[in-house]
């Protein structure tokens, strides 16, 4: 039997694919075509819903985060301004006692300043304030002077009034 | 999802069903779920956990479609952690049977779906050859390992194989990968056996597994004993060797390489 142009031996209805020489099924073929084709994940068969509550969830909480951060913001400010405060009290009352420092020195500045040291350190120890030290050694020297001359005082208190009723200024200094 | 792997090589004598045992044993002890199948008509690794000759069912009335149901076949915890798929040498008159089957490349695919999340590993021991019971199991398996003995004309054929892993990737299994080679029956008193083994790493690179399988008799004397070396002798370098290549396999958290007609990418 001599060939014919007319056969085909490859034209047996099956592929032509093969490994080792085994003809391999078409069927096989196209199964692995539409696996390494298809997605892994179909997105149309996702449920969005679950994914939406739960962005919606971390959106409050994202919220309250949020929230929290900025009152504990204000906090800090508020406690920024009361440090600030807190700093500026003492220097004000330190003002204040410079001040009065000031008034008293000028008082006693006409004393010898081996007296006002006596007065000051008086002061301290008996926890006196300055004016009550100087009254009460002035009392003690006004009575000293009453034992030397009794009519001495009254003379002096007699001439103070004399000169009240002349000078505008009752200042002593 | 198991890790399904093709122990492949048409060479004979490599240690392919050798591997297969002692890599399911190595993987079972070391925790694993393992799933053996025995796709070889010789029907060795069957043999040792069961009398092969007195076994009803095995992959041959799965594959010839006897039977749907891969429990009726499944022989459970041979082992603690092992279930095998036996077979046994009436797999011989198989693969003429399904030649003009539809689909005939996806059998054993379709077989093993049903059970795969049942394991972390499946093992499947190849026949020595390229025929259409390793194009099935190149076909259900995600990836491929391949023993090299060091032995006269080991490179020789590998070509052919890697091939043969890159047309099924083509065709058949879009997501076979070849996992690397392993060299086995090294004997490192040996020139011969030092000079292959550089050639096997030299051409494999990173595919080829640092663990190398020693020669050792006590593995020849566990095939006499229709054991793994394992159970054998815990201790001997055999045991030793698959326990670490075991562990080098789980290691691995994906494959490494691909083969793209014969060139590896």
């Amino acid at each position: 039997m001599g060939k014919s142009f007319s056969d085909d031996i490859f034209n047996n209805g099956f592929n032509l694919d093969s490994i080792n020489g085994l003809n391999i099924s078409k069927e096989a073929i196209e199964e692995n075509k539409k696996k390494a084709t298809k997605p892994k994940i179909d997105i149309s068969k996702i449920d969005l819903s679950e994914a939406k509550k739960e962005m919606q969830e971390a959106k409050k909480e994202q919220e309250t985060i949020q929230d929290k951060s900025n009152e504990l913001n204000e906090l800090k400010d508020l406690e920024k301004e009361l440090n600030r405060v807190e700093k500026e009290k003492p220097s004000k009352e330190i003002k204040e006692t410079t001040s009065e420092n000031e008034y008293y020195t000028k008082k006693t500045m006409i004393f010898k300043s081996e007296y006002l040291d006596i007065i000051m350190g008086l002061a301290s120890v008996k926890d006196m304030e300055i004016k009550n030290v100087l009254n009460q050694i002035i009392e003690l020297g006004i009575n000293k002077l009453k034992e030397i001359d009794n009519t001495l005082i009254d003379k002096a208190i007699k001439e103070s009034k004399k000169n009240k009723s002349k000078k505008e200024n009752n200042s002593l200094f | 999802m198991a890790r399904t792997i093709a122990l492949i090589n048409n060479k004979g004598g490599v240690g392919k069903t050798t591997s297969c045992l002692n890599i399911g044993v190595a993987l079972s002890l070391l925790n694993k779920k393992v799933l053996l199948v025995d796709i070889d008509p010789q029907g060795n690794l069957s043999d040792a956990f069961i009398s092969i000759n007195r076994v009803q069912y095995t992959i041959k009335n799965l594959l010839e479609g006897d039977i749907s149901d891969i429990n009726q076949v499944l022989i459970k915890g041979v082992k603690q952690n092992i279930d095998l798929l036996p077979s046994n040498n009436l797999l011989n008159g198989t693969e003429e049977k399904l030649l003009n089957k539809m689909s005939r490349e996806t059998i054993l695919k379709r077989i093993l779906e049903p059970i795969k999340n049942n394991y972390d590993y499946i093992l499947i021991d190849c026949p020595p050859s390229l025929s259409l019971l390793v194009l099935n199991s190149l076909t259900a398996s995600s990836e491929a390992i391949i023993p090299i003995a060091t032995e006269y004309h080991a490179l020789t054929g590998t070509n052919t194989i890697l091939q043969t892993i890159g047309q099924v990737k083509q065709l058949l299994n879009s997501e076979l990968r070849l996992s690397g080679v392993f060299i086995t029956k090294y004997d490192e008193r040996t020139n011969n056996d030092r000079e292959i083994k550089e050639a096997i790493q030299n051409n494999f690179k990173d595919l080829c597994y640092k663990t190398i399988i020693r020669t050792n008799v006590r593995i020849k004397d566990a095939t006499n004993s229709h054991k793994s070396v394992i159970d054998l002798d815990p201790q001997c370098n055999g045991a030793i060797d698959y326990i670490n290549l075991a562990r080098e396999i789980i290691s691995q958290e994906k494959v490494i390489g691909g083969v793209d007609n014969g060139e590896i990418i």
